[in-house]
């Protein structure tokens, strides 16, 4: 009899577990759609915060975004180039002297039928200046559109922004200056169309829930389940929809990466980011899959406090700077994920037609590095300083902007990598993020490791941080005429090639004046997705989301 | 038995008054602020603006004042600072109950199997079914979830993909997160009642019972399961609240968009009024099953009637 029962409570167990393997996961490549279900499987690692292009200043709601909404124009890859695409704007173009840009828009719709005018680009962009709205986005476009500093500094009203609707298809931007790289601030966030009836409507909870939004880009957001899933579908308003391949878009929001490895190994999802070289090393084995490595516009860097006891000279900020082994930091500690920095413009970031900045300027770092020996320059600024000739006498205190096992095996590699090559003592100082920030922007410290990402697609975003004006960014205390002039020059000059050079020499300035950074690495991503999804974007600037894609199952 | 009643409830709204108030002051103690999420340094003016418009340029106090003000009177909690048009209320309701659909199932399953390996323990002291529930017990206390979850997770899911890795809407997505919820209930009641148990079995009055000629089975139903159980209500109040309160490490791995997030993200993000909508509501919720569970002790154990 107890046997009898126990054979029965098996076979029932094993059907159960029949049942849910033909059930599949929801999502799972297994379960669902035929051969040529034109459906994509993604992830957000984090839930949004919102999807209200004003408020929202996260990547992953900027993820969204990008597919749910269409911005004046696209950085969109083409054989392995990128090139700038008009996207709601049809074409565009600027006056004599570059300060009045006129954008001529096509005809699209809302996901509600309206048509797309002028008047809701140039809300979007209003909107994001008013300082009564609040928004973290206001520093894309403040310093470029006339009067959009004093907007938001609450000196003018809205109505003095150089933002007009012409008419329903004309937008009219004026700028304070003539802004050679315009364009690339007009797919970020700040120049994204709003549509004030509904912004309105709904005050602050618009973007907090699906009921609140409209779309006027290639997929609109069919579901929002907080912290587990968005899905979207194609658009059928949507101007362009004949190139739009995707039907369905499903973002699973996956904040462990091993559960999303696991998802991924699984085949609920159709591609994954990976930061760990174990899964690396174990996804590079798998078959079907393509590896994809994207350089990031981002930088992993220390910085020097320039009003600091020691740091003041500019001899030992080199020291510092030189006495790094990039490459022995890249593979010990990043095990090659990321790429060895000698440059503050990160790679990854182009410069219009001519194609990646880092191409056509070598890093300014590589040359001072071979000519240059950081013990020297150390004995040099000690003995400026009156320091003697005793480098086990100097102690630093390195803060850093986290407390995980991590954030304390990287310090104690740089605690000995500065006791062997330049016999100086490093005091590890760890802080919760906000912590860290407090400090650094109050100045209490000597030298601190953060990381950077660039706000768009020009050398710019990332040189001017260390203007006189923008000192506040990256607190460093560093200010040098010729930098700044250098960089005013370069803001001014239409000429892309002309541009690039003094490019150039503000960040050969940088380092030989200033050396209040020292860079470490430049961020690399490495993704694998199965190879039945083509044509997925892979360079970190684009942003045309995933309009091209589709799926291509034998 | 009313005026207990009444009275514990004024001691509730003191006791919550004092857990707002403290939190409140704490964390505007902690330094950053919630702009910090944004990982990056924003311009001095696009912070100052961003300030004002959620009233972070007053005093401390201040917000102190307009905070309590709204939540007395319109019992209002506010909005999410992390999450711009979210409030607070909506959102622990909400993730609250998906927290509570797995935390309830394993705390239920968790009692069940528990007390049933208790009770077996107990009755076969000193003998293999005592080791075994042992040892069971000393696993599920001593194995963190998040291990037992990975290791479940990469078998059932990446291995035999009989259930689904990550997500949330069906039925597959809650037996994982139930059996890893269950895992620690259940070695906590197997050890709580089989010690429990031995030590009624050692009173008088069970001797008594025995000496009058009750069979074994009846001694054990009668006598020693009900006030071997007492106690365990105790331990009862802290995981009703828990189950609705969520778990971080589980809902993080099997993506379950429950309530355990917000109780560190809040944190960390500075999300000032959800710190205190999570804290208030998790004291609330403390507060309440602990009147319920005293309510019913003094129902069921005339030893303890509270004066």
């Amino acid at each position: 009899m107890k046997k009898k029962l126990v054979a029965a409570l098996l076979v029932a167990a094993m059907a159960l577990s029949l049942t849910a393997c033909g059930g599949g996961g929801k999502g799972s490549s297994g379960g669902g759609g035929g051969a040529d279900a034109q459906q994509y499987n993604t992830y957000l690692a984090t839930e949004p915060s919102t999807l209200d292009t004003i408020k929202g200043n996260d990547m992953y709601g900027w993820e969204i975004n990008k597919n749910t909404l269409e911005p004046l124009t696209r950085l969109v890859e083409k054989d392995g180039k990128q090139e700038r695409e008009g996207a709601g704007a049809e074409s565009w173009e600027p006056n004599e002297d570059g300060t009045v840009w006129t954008f001529k828009l096509r005809d699209n719709k809302w996901s509600d039928g309206q048509a797309v005018t002028a008047a809701d680009y140039a809300y979007g962009i209003t909107r994001t200046l008013d300082p009564d709205a609040g928004s973290p986005n206001s520093f894309f476009t403040a310093p470029f559109i006339k009067n959009g500093q004093k907007v938001v500094n609450g000196e003018v009203g809205v109505e003095e922004l150089g933002v007009k609707a012409v008419d329903d298809k004309t937008l009219e931007i004026t700028l304070e200056a003539p802004t050679p790289y315009f364009m690339s601030i007009t797919d970020t966030r700040a120049c994204y169309p709003v549509r004030q009836d509904i912004a309105e409507k709904y005050g602050e909870t618009y973007g907090s829930e699906l009921e609140s939004l409209i779309f006027n880009g290639p997929f609109k957001v069919d579901s929002w389940t907080h912290n587990s899933e968005i899905t979207l579908v194609k658009n059928d308003q949507y101007w362009d929809k004949d190139n739009v391949k995707l039907d369905k878009v499903n973002f699973a929001i996956v904040t462990d990466s091993n559960a999303r490895y696991n998802s991924f190994e699984s085949g609920a999802l159709d591609t994954s980011s990976v930061g760990e070289q174990e899964w690396v090393d174990r996804f590079d084995k798998k078959e079907g899959v393509e590896r994809v490595d994207t350089h990031q516009p981002a930088m992993r860097f220390d910085f020097f406090n320039v009003n600091d006891e020691l740091f003041k000279n500019l001899n030992i900020r080199k020291a510092f700077t030189l006495a790094v082994d990039r490459e022995d930091m890249a593979k010990t500690i990043y095990q090659d994920l990321h790429v060895p920095a000698y440059w503050w413009v990160p790679q990854a970031i182009s410069t219009g037609e001519n194609g990646e900045y880092r191409d056509q300027v070598p890093g300014p770092l590589e040359k001072m590095a071979k000519e240059e020996d950081p013990k020297e320059l150390l004995l040099k600024g000690m003995e400026e300083l009156g320091l003697g000739s005793d480098p086990s006498t100097i102690n630093v205190k390195y803060s850093l902007s986290a407390t995980t096992q991590w954030a304390r095996n990287y310090g104690e590699y740089v605690q000995q990598k500065y006791k062997e090559i330049l016999g100086v003592n490093i005091e590890l100082d760890f802080n919760e993020w906000s912590t860290f920030q407090q400090k650094t922007n109050g100045g209490e410290y000597q030298m601190a490791n953060m990381v950077w990402t660039t706000d768009y697609d020009d050398p710019m975003s990332m040189i001017s941080l260390f203007t006189t004006e923008n000192a506040g960014n990256i607190p460093t205390n560093w200010s040098n005429e010729k930098f700044d002039e250098l960089i005013a020059q370069a803001s001014r000059e239409m000429d892309e090639t002309k541009r690039v050079e003094l490019y150039g020499q503000a960040e050969q300035v940088l380092f030989e004046e200033g050396c209040n950074i020292c860079p470490l690495v430049n961020e690399r991503k490495i993704s694998f997705h199965y190879d039945y999804v083509k044509n997925l974007n892979e360079r970190e600037t684009s942003t045309s989301g995933l309009k091209y894609v589709y799926i291509e199952k034998k | 038995m009313a005026k207990f009643i009444v009275k514990r409830i004024g001691y509730m709204l003191v006791t919550l008054f004092i857990v707002v108030t403290a939190t409140f002051f704490l964390m505007h103690s902690i330094p950053g602020d919630p702009l910090a999420h944004m990982a990056r340094n924003l311009p001095e003016q696009t912070r100052e603006n961003y300030y004002e418009k959620y009233g972070l340029d007053k005093s401390t106090s201040e917000q102190y004042l307009i905070f309590m003000k709204n939540l007395v009177t319109k019992g209002d909690l506010g909005e999410s600072l992390r999450y711009p048009g979210r409030e607070v209320t909506d959102t622990l309701l909400t993730n609250a109950s998906v927290s509570a659909q797995p935390g309830g199932l394993a705390l239920l399953a968790g009692i069940a199997i528990g007390i049933l390996l208790g009770i077996v323990a107990a009755l076969n002291k000193n003998r293999w079914p005592d080791y075994i529930v042992m040892f069971i017990a000393i696993l599920g206390i001593t194995v963190p979830v998040f291990v037992l979850a990975s290791v479940l997770q990469y078998f059932l899911s990446v291995k035999l993909m009989v259930l689904p890795t990550t997500g949330w809407g069906s039925w597959q997505n809650v037996v994982l997160p139930v059996i890893v919820l269950s895992f620690g209930t259940i070695a906590t009641y197997a050890r709580y009642v089989k010690s429990n148990m031995l030590d009624v079995m050692g009173q008088d009055y069970i001797l008594t019972a025995e000496a009058k000629g009750v069979s074994k089975l009846n001694v054990v139903k009668k006598h020693v399961l009900k006030n071997a159980f007492l106690p365990c209500m105790t331990l009862l109040v802290g995981q009703v609240s828990g189950i609705f309160t969520g778990s971080f490490v589980v809902e993080k791995i099997f993506g379950i968009p429950g309530l355990g997030f917000y109780y560190i993200n809040s944190i960390n993000d500075r999300d000032y009024t959800m710190i205190i909508g999570t804290t208030v509501f998790a004291a609330a919720l403390f507060v309440f099953v602990q009147l319920v569970v005293d309510i019913a002790y003094s129902i069921m154990d005339p030893r303890i009637r509270v004066k």
